[in-house]
């Protein structure tokens, strides 16, 4: 909204209200970014791979500046620029690395090369989480005006004094706080863990019955992995029918207007 | 009360849904945990927004909304109260936020509220807006948030009705005491209206005594000095017939405009409560209102016949207003026009001669001041601002090119009003007012400064 009007702006300030802890979460979310790039450089380093890591250290610095010195919020373009730096850095690590890195296909099945997986996918999990929480309870800046003068000020006071003389109440009401956003965030992850979990399970169940179902002479071996994608799949395609059918189902069942009843009834 | 659900997966979780999907895949497919990880992030997060639609699908919300008045005045304020009941077995943390149109901007609350309401629980949130532009306002609906994937997963309640709020002319700032307003009344009655010879209050003139006359009339001392009885005479009260134009065209908009309409209602609420007439006239290029207040209505009444008026932006056709006056028979009246300087002055004025012809005293109120807006010369814009740094134009150039520009543009107003006895008049901001900008010029029309005027010129 923009007024251009001197009295107007001498009485009402116009403020961007930021809501409490956005720059806790802005700051978790670089912090996180950083973190990320520095541990695969940090390992590009330990494990002798000079090209990964010149290539690891400059993408690091481009994102960690991009994140830090640009007035972009954070949104769908920061987190897409994200992901396409990390997809760049391991398409090109895969084909110029050499034997102790996490992009090394040989060595996956090494405990500390998975553990090193691990902690860096835990990263970029915490940037996405931050990521989302800020875009749901912090992105949206609003705009609210402010008494300046001491003409608004009055004016506003007098109001408020005078609503609560008449019928209509008047009564600030106070916004949920950080930890309460946070709780009701993490407790929306309870059911599809437990899902996921039992999509796992299933998994696992499923190549222990396909080895226990082959002849001992033939190819004794538990692989899990097989089995792990065919579940995967499967849960991709529900979510994908899922996000088709589900909006058609509660659009089904929304009542018609009165009007429109009323017009049918007579017909 | 209306319902009605908005659910939808956005664009963003159906890139996200394919990107988690495809990384969990790859991830597991070359066994590494830096794709399997985010991916199964990604489908938490997306599962997590259906489970909250599953969960949330019967859940019903029941929100009134209630205002505290139904019309209020430009740069006055508003409250809401909105009822919002849960009707769930659950508490519940919504989202809640209030739709207004852009007339509207929130005090100290922003419109949207994260709130917690336990289960058939209700509670009532208040938002108190300024009005911060006239004209048709509205209010609501309550949008309830439901999950906390909005970006993935829309999950939406929009409840509520939409209310309409009339937006009237601002109120004006200065107080003016009724002495003063009166007193420019006067002035004006004395100065403009026709002097007949009845029962007013005003002194006319003397004459000899008549048989009839009342004792309290006879003058003593013009008695004594001619030695025989002489009476006052009166003048007859006489009512002014005031024509308010309003130009609704060329560059009158912003808070120029609003200005000038709320001077118009002050000046129209002020003859309203006398024995005057008053006529409205709003034109454009063509007469858009005209308006004949009652007398002893209220200012409300006035204020909602001329609250929704809006600018057009095309050059007005004072002719036609004045053609149209013509037609009314509306003569022998002041004519009072609120325009400003802006646009093609001569072609602007077309129409004061016949105005004259009608035998109307002519006051043309300046809005065109340095408060309201700026002006500017578009032939030095085109040839000399190329030349300028930008900042430069805006901080010290534009505005001493305005002053000058607008002086000439004055005088050219005021050369025209001379050839027809009229007057021109600034309103110079908001610390002006246009029943002080009259009550000067009548002040120049005093008998005191008339002779001086005179003495001066002669």
């Amino acid at each position: 909204m923009r007024i251009r009007d001197r009295i107007f702006e001498e009485d009402w300030e116009k403020i961007i209200l930021s809501v409490r802890g956005s720059n806790i979460a802005h700051l978790t979310h670089h912090i996180s970014g950083a973190i990320t790039f520095a541990l695969i450089t940090i390992q590009s380093a330990i494990s002798l791979n000079y090209i990964p890591f010149a290539i690891w250290l400059l993408l690091g610095v481009i994102s960690v500046s991009l994140d830090f010195f640009s007035n972009e919020s954070i949104g769908t373009a920061s987190y897409l620029r994200f992901g396409f730096l990390l997809i760049f850095g391991t398409i090109i690590s895969m084909f110029l690395v050499n034997f102790d890195s996490i992009f090394f296909q040989s060595t996956f099945g090494r405990i500390d090369i998975i553990l090193w997986q691990i902690i860096i996918g835990l990263f970029i999990v915490v940037r996405l989480f931050t990521a989302f929480f800020y875009m749901e309870y912090f992105k949206s800046d609003f705009d609210i005006v402010k008494p300046r003068s001491n003409y608004s000020r009055n004016q506003l006071e007098q109001y408020e004094q005078n609503l609560i003389k008449t019928d209509f109440e008047f009564k600030k009401i106070a916004s949920t706080s950080f930890w309460q956003k946070l709780s009701n965030m993490l407790g929306g992850f309870l059911w599809p863990l437990i899902i996921l979990t039992l999509l796992t399970l299933m998994g696992v169940g499923y190549a222990f019955l396909i080895y226990f179902m082959i002849p001992s002479n033939a190819i004794a071996e538990l692989n899990v992995r097989p089995a792990l994608i065919f579940m995967a799949i499967l849960y991709s395609v529900l979510l994908i029918r899922a996000s088709a059918v589900l909006p058609k189902t509660m659009m089904k069942k929304t009542s018609i207007p009165e009007n429109q009843d009323e017009s049918i009834k007579k017909v | 009360m209306n319902s009605k659900a908005n659910i939808e997966l956005t664009k963003n979780g159906k890139t996200f849904l394919l990107l988690s999907s495809i990384s969990v895949i790859l991830g597991l497919a070359i066994d590494n945990f830096l794709f399997i990880i985010p991916g199964c992030f990604f489908w938490l997060i997306i599962s997590s927004a259906f489970i909250y639609f599953l969960t949330n699908r019967n859940v019903e919300f029941g929100v009134s909304i209630k205002l505290s008045k139904e019309h209020v005045r430009n740069r006055g304020l508003i409250a809401i109260a909105a009822e919002i009941t849960n009707t769930a077995e659950k508490p519940r943390l919504v989202r809640i936020t209030l739709s207004y149109s852009y007339h509207f901007t929130c005090i100290d609350t922003p419109e949207t509220l994260n709130i917690r309401i336990q289960p058939k629980e209700s509670k009532k949130i208040h938002w108190l807006l300024l009005a911060a532009r006239r004209g048709n306002g509205s209010v609501g609906p309550i949008e309830i948030s439901l999950s906390p994937f909005q970006s993935i997963f829309i999950n939406r309640r929009i409840l509520g009705d939409i209310k309409s709020i009339k937006i009237l002319p601002q109120r004006p700032r200065i107080y003016i005491p009724w002495k003063t307003k009166k007193d420019l009344l006067l002035k004006m009655v004395h100065e403009f209206a026709h002097r007949i010879r009845g029962r007013g209050d005003e002194f006319h003139s003397l004459r000899e005594y008549q048989l009839g006359d009342q004792f309290k009339h006879i003058h003593w001392f013009a008695t004594a000095r001619q030695e025989k009885l002489i009476s006052k005479e009166f003048e007859d009260q006489k009512n002014l017939h005031f024509l308010i134009f309003l130009d609704l065209g060329s560059n009158m908009f912003g808070p120029k405009f609003d200005y000038a309409l709320s001077s118009v209602v002050e000046l129209s609420s002020l003859i309203q409560g006398t024995q005057h007439d008053l006529a409205i006239i709003a034109y454009e290029e063509e007469v858009q209102r005209y308006i004949i207040p009652q007398v002893g209505k209220n200012e409300l009444k006035l204020m909602l016949n001329l609250y929704d008026l809006e600018p057009t932006g095309i050059q007005s056709n004072f002719m036609r207003a004045v053609k149209f006056v013509k037609n009314q028979r509306l003569h022998h009246s002041v004519a009072i026009i609120f325009s400003d300087l802006e646009g093609e002055i001569t072609q602007k004025l077309l129409g004061l001669h016949l105005l004259r012809s009608m035998e109307s005293r002519i006051i043309f109120v300046n809005f065109s001041t340095m408060d309201f807006n700026l002006l500017s010369s578009s032939k030095w814009l085109q040839n000399q601002s190329i030349h300028k740094e930008y900042n430069q134009i805006l901080g010290h150039v534009l505005p001493s090119l305005v002053k000058d520009e607008y002086k000439q543009r004055e005088i050219l107003v005021r050369e025209i009003l001379f050839t027809v006895g009229g007057d021109f008049v600034d309103v110079k901001g908001y610390d002006d007012n246009v029943i002080l900008s009259l009550y000067r010029l009548m002040k120049k029309y005093s008998p005191t400064q008339r002779i001086i005027r005179e003495a001066i010129r002669g």
